[in-house]
C-alpha cells in the first residue's frame, strides 16, 4: 500500500459508493477500493445510489453509465443540483468510450472518466489521488509528509 | 428433446448448441469402445458413426488394453462391467502405461449403468476423464466427447476449458490468469461464478424474451454480458456482445441470427468458465498455463 493510502488511513477512513447494476463490476471495483483502505457501500441503480448520496457521507462515487431508474448522467445532474452533495468527486465507470458519452458525463459533472476494462494499478493511483484531494490535501504537500 | 435437429441452422437451445458447436470438431475421430454388450455397442457406433467418427470395439478390458497398445486412438469409451477385464482396471492400466512412456493421456470416458456419487468417484480415481450414465442420448455423449476432444494436436489437460471454439479458448485460458493476477485465486474464481450465473441468466432471458424481437430486451443482455466479459477479459465475447448491443441501437428488429450468435457465444463462455470457478481449479490453471510458457515443453 502507498504512502498516500496509509496517511488517509491514520484519519478517518475514506467512504466510496459504487453504483453498477453489473454485480460482477460492482464486485471488481469494491475489492479494489476495500485494497485501498477505504470502505464501499454498493448501490445496484442509479436512484439507490442517489439517497445513498443524500444520506450519508461519502468521500468519492464510482458510477456506471447506464444503470436502470437513473442513468449514470442523471444521477450527476442531481448529485450536482444539491448543496450537500455538490461537491462529492464522480468517477464514471463504463464500457463505452465514444465520444458523445464522455463529454455529455463531463457537462453533467463527472470529475473523470473510466472506459472499462480497466488498468488496475491505474485505476487505483486515481481513485488514492482523488480520495487525497477531497479530503482537501493538496497532493504535493501530502507526499512530502509522508516521505518525510 | 429433438434429437434429430439439422445442423447447418443456428441452434437456440442451449443442450443442441452444444453438438451443434461439437458435431464438427468430432469428424475422424478415432474412437476405441470397449464394450461387451452387443446392444449398447450397435448404438454407441450409430451415434459414432453419426458424428464421423471412425470405431474399433473391445469386447473386454484386456482386449482394450492390447488394441490401446497397438494405438491410433484419439478416445476410449469404456464400459464399466465387462468380463475377464474390467474397465477401471483396463483404465488404470492404460493410464500406466502412458505415464511409463511418456504419452500424453487420452480422453478416456466412462460409460456406466450405475452413475452414483461412489461409481463416479472409482472411475475418476481409476483414471477416466469424466462418466456419463446410461442410458445417454447422442447430444449427452457429443457434449461429453467434444469437452474432452476438442481439437486433436492440442494436449489434453483436466481443467475442462476445453471447446471446438478453439480459437478461443487460449485467450480465455490468458484472460483467466490475467484476473487472477488482477485479484486472487479467491476473488477471481468468486468473480466467474458470478459471471456464469449472469451467462445463465441471461440466456434464460434471451430464450423468453427474444424470439418476439424485444430489442430493448436484448439490448439490455448484450450491454450486461459485454461488461462482465471485458471484466474478466473475455475480451472476443465481449466485442460479439458489444456489437449486438450496436445493431440493437440502429434497428427496428434485430435478425434472428445475431441473437443465435450472442447466445451461442453466452452458452459456450457459460460451458467453459463455470468448471474454473473456484480456488482449486484456477490454482491448477494457473500451474498449467506456467507450463505451456515453458519452451522445453514438448
Amino acid at each position: 500500500m502507498s504512502g498516500i493510502a496509509r496517511q488517509l488511513a491514520i484519519t478517518t477512513m475514506p467512504n466510496v459508493l459504487v453504483a453498477d447494476d453489473d454485480s460482477l463490476c460492482r464486485r471488481a471495483v469494491s475489492v479494489k477500493i476495500r485494497n485501498l483502505n477505504a470502505t464501499v457501500v454498493e448501490a445496484e441503480d442509479g436512484l439507490q445510489a442517489f439517497e445513498l448520496l443524500k444520506n450519508r457521507k461519502f468521500d468519492l462515487a464510482i458510477v456506471d453509465l447506464d444503470m436502470p431508474k437513473l442513468n449514470g448522467c442523471a444521477l450527476i445532474g442531481c448529485v450536482r443540483g444539491f448543496p450537500e452533495t455538490k461537491k462529492i468527486p464522480i468517477v464514471v465507470l463504463t464500457g463505452r468510450s465514444d465520444r458523445d458519452a464522455i463529454e455529455q458525463a463531463l457537462i453533467a459533472g463527472a470529475t473523470s472518466f473510466l472506459i472499462k476494462p480497466l488498468n488496475w494499478a491505474a485505476f487505483g493511483a486515481h481513485i488514492e489521488h482523488l480520495l487525497l484531494l477531497s479530503r482537501g490535501a493538496a497532493p504535493s504537500e501530502q507526499q512530502v509528509v509522508s516521505a518525510a | 428433446m429433438p434429437s434429430g435437429r439439422a445442423t447447418d441452422q443456428p441452434a437456440i437451445g442451449s443442450a443442441a448448441c452444444a453438438v451443434v458447436l461439437a458435431a464438427p470438431g468430432l469428424a475422424d475421430v478415432r474412437v476405441l469402445i470397449a464394450e461387451d454388450n452387443p446392444v449398447n455397442s450397435a448404438i454407441l457406433q450409430v451415434y459414432l458413426d453419426e458424428f464421423g467418427c471412425s470405431v474399433e470395439v473391445a469386447e473386454t478390458g484386456a482386449q482394450a488394453v492390447q488394441l490401446f497398445q497397438v494405438g491410433g486412438f484419439d478416445a476410449i469409451l469404456m464400459d464399466c462391467q465387462m468380463p475377464v477385464m474390467d474397465g477401471l482396471t483396463a483404465t488404470r492400466i492404460i493410464r500406466a502405461y502412458e505415464t511409463c512412456e511418456q504419452r500424453s493421456p487420452l480422453p478416456i470416458i466412462a460409460l456406466t449403468a450405475n452413475a452414483n456419487r461412489d461409481e463416479r468417484a472409482a472411475c475418476l480415481a481409476a483414471g477416466m476423464n469424466e462418466c456419463l450414465a446410461k442410458p445417454y442420448t447422442d447430444q449427452q455423449l457429443a457434449a461429453v466427447m467434444a469437452k474432452w476432444l476438442p481439437h486433436r494436436g492440442r494436449p489434453t489437460t483436466r481443467h475442462g476449458l476445453h471447446h471446438p471454439v478453439t480459437d478461443q479458448v487460449d485467450a480465455w485460458l490468458q484472460g483467466v490468469s490475467a484476473l487472477v493476477r488482477d485479484f486472487d485465486l479467491d476473488v477471481a474464481g468468486e468473480l466467474l461464478s458470478i459471471f456464469v450465473e449472469e451467462c445463465r441468466r441471461c440466456d434464460a432471458q434471451l430464450e423468453r424474451d427474444c424470439a418476439v424481437g424485444d430489442n430493448a430486451g436484448l439490448r439490455s443482455i448484450a450491454h450486461r454480458i459485454a461488461g462482465g466479459a471485458s471484466m474478466i477479459h473475455a475480451h472476443d465475447l465481449a466485442a460479439i456482445a458489444r456489437d449486438v448491443e450496436a445493431k440493437c441501437g440502429e434497428r427496428d428488429a434485430i435478425g434472428g441470427l445475431e441473437v443465435a450468435r450472442l447466445r451461442d457465444a453466452i452458452c459456450t463462455a457459460r460451458e467453459s468458465f463455470a468448471p474454473l470457478a473456484d480456488r482449486s481449479s484456477l490454482e491448477r490453471l494457473v500451474a498449467e498455463c506456467g507450463q505451456q510458457r515453458n519452451p522445453n515443453r514438448l
